[in-house]
């Protein structure tokens, strides 16, 4: 599993890959936290939620809006993800996740995202599973 | 993608293919070297492909690469029959920008910065985290959504002169219900906040003034101390951004499956949920003022703190994400018109009834902020607005380079202590935030000025500099 910060000019951009779906989505995760600046905080709990969606590059959107909410409603950081399940479904796609987050601290100087974009997305499979998306500062 | 010069400063993609009108950028050479360097063109060629839009797509002369639309992009509809896309307004809902003037002169802060952003930073929470400089709860919520800057004038928190400066008084028809549940979770706690990115609150100094009846009627002098609010609709406003997109998507996926690019999703205008997306954006607005009011108490409470009884008075409130009715001219004929400005700031003239009564003669205020560290403007909405960009020019300049090279390129503390060796003075959430913002990642803001002056479409009134600034 692997992710990477790739340039955008006006906000931020990731890639996460991963052998798997989940893992691609568990990478997701960790990009999500080197860009707020919350990967090296120290977890203090865990936050579960699913999202379903009714194709990928939806579910991807929807993934990163729901942990973008998360951040605000919980007040809290997420820091990784403890596990991440991905599967069919009759409607699309359903993806069950816990993530760690630690209680969010304003001294910390997170970055507060706004929102997912479609800008850019990529989610294929090739050697593995990709996933690309921007996401609006 | 053919692209003629059809006046000074003014370049036309003509209709062609699925395109309904040409599209135009406003533009000098130099700016339109910028602006072929990303996806601009393509996308505002895009948005002329849009049903109901009328005269032109439009890039202002700060236009760059967006989500669907161009930043610094202007397309008008006609209002029954064409269509509303959450994309041609952006994520942050009545992203917009306020000013204050106060009765301090450079002399009486020159000396105290310091202190002065202190008090600012510990009063007006900035970045990712819970509270605002009010704590409000659900019912003050369903307040602010409906009535906006009013709502802040019933409960105490704004001046009658608050909101006759602002556009649209603080106030649009927005419906408290038709915001989704989860951006009211999102913004229930954020009223008075900064937020982060390229948001701002900064002291400046008013260093020139270029226009003396303008500035006048402004309330505007060189030497004065204001303060520029940089802000939107926070946590409330994305969310309600980002639900309505999932919403047209799943309703209209003809549409989308038709479209270049899916950001440019678009719902007709007499279809229910584009109704139900007009009343939350304008509840979401109404949100965005009440924030930039709440900062407002904020300034004023910290000024007093530092100085005294200082008056800080408004000059102007302008939105630059946002759809608004108006009446415009579509040859030769009035037309009722939604136009959608995204990353572009209104520009009435002297005459037009939706400028204050107070500014009638001169023509409303524009507010452009510069990057941090650099200049900002006041211009004075221009004669030539209406015919040339359905009454709208630039809302600042855009980025040069990337958040991850900047954080390569510039070390915070360093931007930090050289803004401070030039007299003016910066606190950050974080010294990375410093370092996306630096002065150099942002394109010149004087030339943009400079096209939409000799455009006609906003027209120099002052320009100011920094002091100090706090960001997320």
């Amino acid at each position: 599993m692997t992710h990477e910060i790739l340039e955008h000019t006006a906000d931020v951009k990731f890639r996460a890959s991963g052998d798997t779906l989940a893992e691609a989505f568990t990478s997701t995760v960790d990009a999500f936290a080197e860009i707020t600046g919350a990967d090296g905080l120290t977890s203090t709990s865990t936050l579960e939620f699913d999202v379903e969606s009714e194709g990928l590059e939806a579910l991807v959107f929807d993934f990163l809006d729901r942990m973008i909410w998360l951040q605000d409603v919980e007040d809290a950081a997420i820091v990784e993800a403890e596990s991440v399940d991905v599967r069919e479904s009759d409607d699309g796609y359903v993806l069950e996740a816990v993530v760690e987050v630690a209680a969010l601290d304003r001294a910390s100087g997170l970055l507060d995202l706004k929102a997912p974009t479609y800008n850019d997305m990529v989610v294929e499979r090739r050697d593995g599973w990709t996933v690309e998306a921007v996401m609006d500062v | 993608m053919e692209l003629n010069k059809v006046g000074d400063d003014v370049y036309e993609i003509p209709k062609q293919g699925e395109m309904h009108v040409p599209a135009r950028v406003y533009a000098s050479e130099a700016l339109l070297e910028e602006i072929s360097g990303d996806k601009t063109l393509e996308q505002v060629r895009n948005v002329a492909t849009l049903p109901g839009i009328q005269k032109y797509s439009v890039v202002l002369p700060d236009g760059h690469q967006g989500y669907g639309f161009p930043i610094g992009g202007v397309a008008a509809v006609d209002a029954r029959d064409g269509v509303v896309s959450p994309g041609g307004i952006g994520y942050d809902i009545n992203c917009g920008v306020r000013l204050l003037a106060t009765d301090l002169s450079y002399g009486d802060v020159e000396g105290t910065e310091r202190e002065l952003v202190d008090a600012l930073y510990d009063r007006i929470p900035c970045g990712l985290g819970k509270g605002g400089y009010l704590s409000t709860d659900i019912d003050d919520l369903e307040g602010i959504l409906a009535r906006g800057a009013e709502y802040m004038l019933e409960q105490g928190f704004a001046q009658e002169d608050d909101l006759v400066r602002c556009e649209e008084n603080g106030r649009l028809p927005g419906d408290p219900a038709k915001v989704p549940e989860e951006a009211k979770q999102r913004g229930v706690d954020q009223v008075g906040s900064l937020g982060s990115g390229n948001h701002f609150l900064e002291v400046q100094r008013v260093t020139d003034v270029f226009d003396r009846e303008r500035a006048s009627a402004y309330g505007l002098e060189e030497d004065q101390v204001v303060v520029m609010i940089h802000s939107g609709s926070r946590g409330l406003g994305h969310q309600t951004c980002t639900v309505y997109l999932r919403r047209f998507e799943r309703a209209y996926p003809e549409i989308v499956e038709a479209l270049p690019d899916k950001e440019l999703m678009y719902a007709p205008i007499g279809d229910e949920l584009a109704q139900d997306y007009l009343d939350a954006m304008n509840a979401a607005a109404n949100f965005a003022w009440a924030n930039r009011q709440a900062m407002t108490l904020g300034v004023r409470d910290s000024l007093d703190d530092v100085y005294g009884d200082v008056e800080a008075r408004m000059v102007y409130d302008v939105c630059h994400n946002i759809a608004k009715q108006e009446e415009h001219d579509v040859d030769g004929r009035r037309r009722q018109l939604l136009v959608h400005r995204k990353g572009a700031t209104r520009a009435f003239p002297a005459g037009r009834r939706e400028v204050p009564d107070v500014y009638g003669d001169v023509g409303q205020p524009v507010l452009i902020p510069g990057s941090m560290g650099s200049h900002s403007y006041v211009l004075a909405g221009g004669e030539r607005s209406l015919e040339l960009s359905f009454g709208s020019t630039a809302h600042g300049a855009g980025r040069l380079m990337s958040r991850t090279q900047a954080k390569k390129d510039y070390w915070g503390e360093d931007v930090r202590d050289e803004l401070e060796g030039r007299g003016i003075y910066v606190r950050a959430e974080s010294g990375s935030t410093v370092a996306e913002e630096a002065p150099g990642v942002y394109k010149d803001v004087d030339e943009v000025i400079r096209v939409s002056h000799d455009l006609g479409i906003g027209e120099r009134v002052a320009r100011m500099h920094p002091v100090a600034n706090i960001k997320g």
